[in-house]
């Protein structure tokens, strides 16, 4: 399932796939899957991105 | 770090130097015994005066040497047999010319007296005979003896102590792809560390490379054993088709995770090490080409070991081909 919470808190920030990528120390194409839904990233990466994007886990990652 | 990269360049440098000089060493070695002498030799009726000269070699210690035979006749008219047996008389050279400038092949010898004959072959019956007794294959046989006359005959032989030469290129060369790898590592990458880093999506499906790969070399090896257990005809001989194995398995590992985005490292430059696998490619496919060109690559209807330039050659196309299509396919779909 596509993760387009996170792509929009990414969008507002004016941030590309590429500068998140770096801000987390993950490659472009992971950031790519996470938000594409193909791959399901681990909670270390998760908290990583939601500090770049200022959001909680909750606010990104939980499926209502 | 950045010292990381010239300690590498500079071993890199010292180990060719080191080749180098081995190679120079091998050419300056000198000889433990220089015997050289001249002999009247005269055939009456077809029979050599004297039949033979022998004389003792003394090797001063247990090793692996070269005897170097030289002999020289201004005027052919007989055949010179040369033999080196030791105390059992089991000949460990032989060797027959009109004139000769002959290195044996490198032989271990102990530390002992060996006897050197020089036979004086002067007419077909004894030529015939010597090399029969010797088992001389694809030998051309000599029309040119003379029935009468008189020589003056000239040799010299040499004993030459060698080093295991193959074992140190071999070490070497061992030594010399290790240094390659890390030269490669270090100029591959963006920021002058040698090691890759990798993300936890990459390195899960590095893992699923690796074990795609490990299979495809598995059933490659069994396919073979089985084609061996079964005495059907191989096609090529069994480092070869070892080597095919190993490279299925590489190639299986490294398409999957090209194409799965799991390939180049955080720290990797792409652009480089796409164009150090194109020259890689390049320079196995002319050392291939050049065993091509002396016929080398297929020997009794098999592929030998010279072909493994041509089949490592093929791997890097293969990886160079899928990265240009991975990043064909891949323009325009992000984001």
């Amino acid at each position: 399932m596509k993760n387009l919470k996170m792509k929009s808190a990414r969008v507002v920030l004016d941030l590309s796939q590429q500068d998140l990528a770096e801000r987390v120390g993950v490659s472009r194409q992971t950031i790519s899957a996470i938000e594409k839904g193909d791959y399901n990233p681990t909670i270390n990466l998760c908290r990583a991105i939601c500090k770049v994007l200022g959001k909680t886990l909750d606010e990104l990652f939980w499926e209502e | 770090m950045k010292n990381q990269r010239y300690t590498v360049i500079i071993s890199f440098m010292a180990l060719l130097i080191v080749i180098v000089f081995f190679l120079k060493a091998n050419d300056m070695q000198d000889a433990v015994v220089d015997t050289s002498a001249t002999q009247n030799i005269s055939v009456v009726n077809g029979v050599a005066e004297p039949e033979k000269y022998a004389f003792d070699l003394q090797v001063p210690k247990a090793g692996t040497y070269i005897i170097s035979a030289k002999w020289k006749l201004e005027r052919p008219g007989f055949i010179t047999g040369l033999i080196v047996s030791d105390k059992q008389g089991k000949e460990v050279f032989a060797v027959t010319a009109e004139s000769c400038e002959a290195d044996s092949v490198s032989l271990q010898l102990e530390e002992a007296v060996y006897a050197v004959e020089f036979y004086y072959l002067s007419n077909s019956q004894v030529y015939e005979q010597f090399l029969l007794d010797r088992e001389f294959e694809n030998t051309e046989m000599y029309e040119d003896f003379e029935s009468n006359g008189s020589w003056e005959w000239q040799y010299q032989i040499k004993l030459i102590k060698t080093v295991n030469m193959k074992g140190i290129a071999v070490f070497c060369g061992l030594i010399a792809g290790v240094l390659f790898t890390i030269l490669f590592l270090a100029l591959t990458k963006t920021d002058k560390n040698v090691k890759c880093k990798f993300d936890e999506r990459q390195e899960l499906v590095r893992g699923k490379g690796f074990q795609y790969g490990f299979f495809s070399m598995l059933i490659c090896n069994l396919l073979f054993t089985c084609m061996e257990l079964a005495e059907m005809p191989l096609f090529a001989e069994f480092e070869v088709l070892i080597l095919i194995s190993s490279i299925i398995g590489i190639g299986v590992c490294v398409v999957y995770c090209i194409w799965n985005e799991g390939y180049f490292a955080l720290n990797e430059n792409k652009k480089r090490l796409m164009i150090l696998f194109a020259v890689i490619s390049v320079m196995n496919f002319i050392v291939g080409g050049f065993w091509i060109f002396k016929d080398m690559v297929i020997r009794n209807g098999k592929l030998t070991y010279y072909s493994t330039n041509l089949f490592c050659g093929l791997l890097f196309i293969i990886i160079y081909l899928t990265m240009l299509l991975k990043r064909i396919c891949k323009d325009g779909k992000d984001e």
